[in-house]
């Protein structure tokens, strides 16, 4: 029997630009719809609003799957946190990676890297709406984890690419065992 | 009208006395002949066969005012063309600004923008040229402010940075030729000699003219004979308002280079040219290529006169109105054969003389080592593109010309400037340095100057012409006093013996190979010592880094045959180089087979290749017989031996932070006029 030709490489290749084409229409997906919303939307209704409302939906998609994810007796359960939205991040192309902060309780997630900006850019919408959207995910995710678990976790976002800075940097910290 | 060559050209001219030149006493007269040869058209006398073709340059301001700092930057080109023709910008005529292609593009649409062009065109008459106002509608191009422009028919966009068309009416047609002569009309008044209309690259006319971009069914489409109706009818508006002395030049595709997307095939080109000369042309600029063809027009793989044969194309349609041509003619000896060829009549120059604006009057004193060489990077053209004002690599000054801070000027002080590196950014700070009155000394370890454009240089594809600039800065440094020690590698001992009263770093950058696991598992070699054949590699090559050099690398291995990978951290290849250049890498990454991974690194090298992985860690092994690296880091190693000794300490180039060559060149020039 002949064996079929075949090269881990090529058929690596071939997938990896299938990701990153589908990865590409995911982000300009979103932009797109983001237009058909706002022809559609009701009078009184910005972009902003559509945008943080999107955000918020896929927040709480987002955190479902971190509910399965998560151990609250774990010693690194913040640190599991940071590690989960360092996940999302990577499938979406983004470079992430968690920083251990100075304090107890204290943990960063640093995007080194972010294909976001640019499709905004391409879309001609403003960085603004990149960075109060991208908040608004995290928010909603850490608000839904401190919901089901109990807990009082703070995310602060102190940098932002789309806001010139070079990277992005979010903050969290357990504020206190139990609410 | 035809033309004539007028043996004296002192003859009676609507010019002011004062272009009365006088070729023959210079040496480059002697070697060019032919581009200082008289040409008259229509009432106007040109001295000599010399063109600066209109640019784009957004100098001006957003409301479309000529502005002090595009006055000077017109001044200067007017004044290296000893008597030749100097086009100003395409300025838009409409007031929604539709037609406007740049941010920075003056307008014409109205009689408060006259006060403003008069300052071009005196400042032209004032440096003796003959002044051009172009006058330009960008069609699919523009819209520049606005969120669509305008076309005969609403052809999407390949680009993503144009805007989409919106179809024109027969009233919109009718209203944009009006425009255009309402907008030569002002361009008389404002003292214009010539009025020149541009058909090219994907501009209004272009997009009338291509079966690509009209698609009407109206007498304004059809057939190349109703696709010519809108350049026809406004090439006659224009002369109605401008009578029967003045010129009306055109800028015309001679092959639009666009058969993928079913443009016009050249012959069509010559049709329309016939159509043009037809309703009263006086002089045809040969062009090639729209923005939106895929096919490299400009750069440096196309050889220096390669598109003469287009040229030759309208000669031999039996075209009778003077021919003009830029595009890769670079080259003053290849120009003067072309019109003693008569192949065409006039030299255009754009990207040359924003790099030289003196070129032509160094080539009439037949001082050739002075010009300072385009490198044909389109750092200019991307930087418009992109709503920046124009910059070179190898002319700092560009957009500066009315700065006195920029200017070069005699030193208050003689300060001894030792400059530790003879690459570009060390030459031009010993260049500038030297002329300001300082006493300069540049210390080079190799035996040869150049720094990374000696490796840079012997590139594919047309990389050689790099090394022209090394030699033109040679030359000056020469010239101005700037002595030289080869072969010495400078330590903090050298610098306390030489006591300088200014140290500059120009030492380039370091190339290293991250200290990944197994490193010494496999052949090693630094890209610039492979360009330069200092080391031998196998036949399966790894290049590790996606910048400039590592681009060029791939380039020059692949074209030896070698199995070629590169493999880069970034998301794109080619992310230091402007986006009007890398594309055409990219094109010939590909041509050549050169396999590239973006987003990945080397995460280990083993004894038959390396395993790289992406960001999404996913890794995969590729076989390799040679590692070739080609990221760098900067070198400021001498940087505190030299502050002990009391120096003023200065670090410029890829020593600071490595990156481009304009940023090494601006860098020392700018340190140069500061010390």
């Amino acid at each position: 029997m002949k064996l079929v030709e075949f090269s881990c490489e090529n058929e690596l290749r071939n997938l990896l630009t299938r990701f990153n084409a589908l990865s590409n229409i995911n982000r300009a997906s979103w932009y797109e719809w983001r237009q058909a919303a706002l022809e559609y939307a009701r009078p009184g209704v910005t972009a902003l609003d559509l945008v943080l409302k999107a955000w918020e939906i896929s927040g709480h998609d987002t955190a479902k799957g971190y509910l399965n994810m998560l151990d609250k007796t774990s010693k690194t359960f913040l640190e599991d946190v940071a590690k989960a939205i360092v996940f999302s991040s990577t499938m979406m192309g983004e470079t992430a990676k968690v920083v251990k902060g100075e304090k107890p309780n204290e943990v960063f997630v640093r995007w080194d890297r972010c294909p976001w900006p640019e499709f905004a850019r391409r879309y001609e919408v403003p960085m603004e709406e990149d960075v109060l959207g991208c908040d608004k995910w995290f928010q909603t995710v850490i608000e839904d984890v401190n919901r089901f678990f109990n807990t009082r976790i703070k995310l602060e976002t102190t940098k932002a690419i789309p806001r010139g800075h070079g990277m992005c940097v979010r903050r969290l910290s357990l504020l206190s065992e139990e609410k | 009208m035809g033309y004539a060559i007028v043996p004296n050209y002192r003859r009676k001219s609507i010019l002011p006395k004062n272009r009365n030149w006088d070729y023959s006493i210079y040496s480059g007269y002697k070697l060019f002949p032919n581009l200082f040869q008289p040409i008259q058209t229509r009432k106007v006398i040109v001295p000599n066969r010399i063109k600066y073709a209109a640019t784009e340059d957004n100098f001006n301001s957003h409301d479309g005012f000529v502005t002090d700092r595009d006055v000077a930057y017109i001044r200067e080109r007017a004044r290296g063309l000893v008597g030749g023709i100097c086009t100003i910008q395409g300025v838009y005529m409409d007031p929604k600004g539709e037609g406007k292609g740049y941010v920075g593009q003056a307008g014409a649409w109205d009689e408060k923008f006259v006060p403003g062009l008069k300052r071009l065109a005196d400042a032209i008459h004032e440096e003796g040229a003959v002044a051009n106002c172009q006058l330009m509608h960008t069609g699919r191009v523009g819209g520049v402010e606005l969120p669509y422009c305008v076309g005969p028919s609403a052809v999407p966009q390949r680009l993503v940075v144009l805007k989409p068309v919106k179809e024109m009416s027969k009233d919109d047609i009718r209203r944009s030729i009006k425009e255009h002569a309402a907008a030569a009309k002002r361009a008389l008044e404002a003292g214009f000699d010539v009025i020149e209309v541009s058909g090219i690259v994907g501009y209004l006319i272009s997009n009338f003219i291509s079966s690509f971009t009209n698609r009407r069914t109206d007498e304004y489409g059809g057939d190349i004979e109703g696709r010519c109706r809108y350049m026809v009818e406004v090439v006659q508006n224009v002369r109605d308002v401008i009578g029967k002395d003045i010129p009306i030049f055109i800028r015309l595709c001679s092959d639009e280079l666009l058969e993928e997307y079913g443009g016009n095939k050249p012959e069509e080109s010559m049709e329309a040219y016939k159509i043009a000369e037809k309703a009263g042309v006086d002089c045809i600029s040969v062009t090639m290529g729209w923005q939106e063809s895929l096919k490299t027009v400009i750069t440096r793989d196309i050889k220096q006169g390669h598109w003469l044969y287009n040229a030759k194309r309208a000669k031999d349609a039996n075209i009778k109105v003077p021919l003009s041509m830029a595009y890769r003619l670079f080259k003053p000896e290849i120009a003067d054969k072309a019109i003693a060829d008569g192949i065409i009549d006039i030299w255009e120059l754009c990207r040359p003389l924003i790099a030289d604006p003196l070129m032509p009057k160094k080539v009439l004193e037949g001082n050739l080592e002075d010009i300072r060489p385009c490198i044909a990077c389109n750092l200019c053209l991307a930087r418009l593109f992109r709503d920046a004002p124009m910059t070179c690599t190898v002319n700092p000054l560009v957009g500066h010309e009315w700065d006195p801070e920029w200017k070069i000027k005699p030193a208050k002080e003689k300060k001894k400037v030792m400059i530790v590196g003879g690459g570009p950014a060390g030459l031009e700070c010993a260049r500038v340095a030297a002329l300001e009155g300082h006493d300069v000394s540049v210390f080079e370890k190799r035996n040869l100057l150049g720094g990374q454009i000696v490796a840079a240089s012997k590139g594919p594809y047309g990389d050689e012409e790099l090394y022209g600039l090394i030699e033109n800065l040679k030359a000056q440094c020469n010239k101005a006093g700037v002595k030289f020690r080869l072969n010495t590698e400078v330590t903090p001992e050298m610098i306390e013996e030489v006591f300088p009263d200014v140290v500059v770093l120009g030492t380039g950058a370091r190339f290293v190979a991250a200290p990944v696991p197994g490193i010494d598992k496999l052949r090693l070699a630094r890209v610039t010592d492979v360009l330069e054949g200092s080391v031998e590699t196998g036949e399966k090559i790894l290049v590790w880094g996606g910048k400039s050099p590592g681009i060029i690398g791939a380039l020059y291995l692949a074209n030896k045959g070698k199995k070629v990978t590169l493999v880069c951290k970034e998301r794109k290849v080619g992310k230091d180089v402007n986006p009007s250049y890398v594309w055409r890498y990219i094109q010939k990454l590909r041509e050549v087979g050169v396999r590239t991974y973006v987003n990945f690194d080397i995460e280990e090298i083993t004894r038959n290749g390396a395993v790289i992985k992406d960001v999404t860690s996913t890794r995969i092994f590729i076989a390799a017989d040679t590692i070739v690296y080609s990221e760098r880091e900067s070198a400021t190693d001498l940087s505190e031996a030299a502050k002990e000794v009391g120096s003023e300490v200065y670090v410029i180039g890829d020593a600071l932070v490595p990156r481009r060559l304009h940023n090494a060149i601006h860098d020392g020039y700018r340190i140069g006029v500061r010390i």
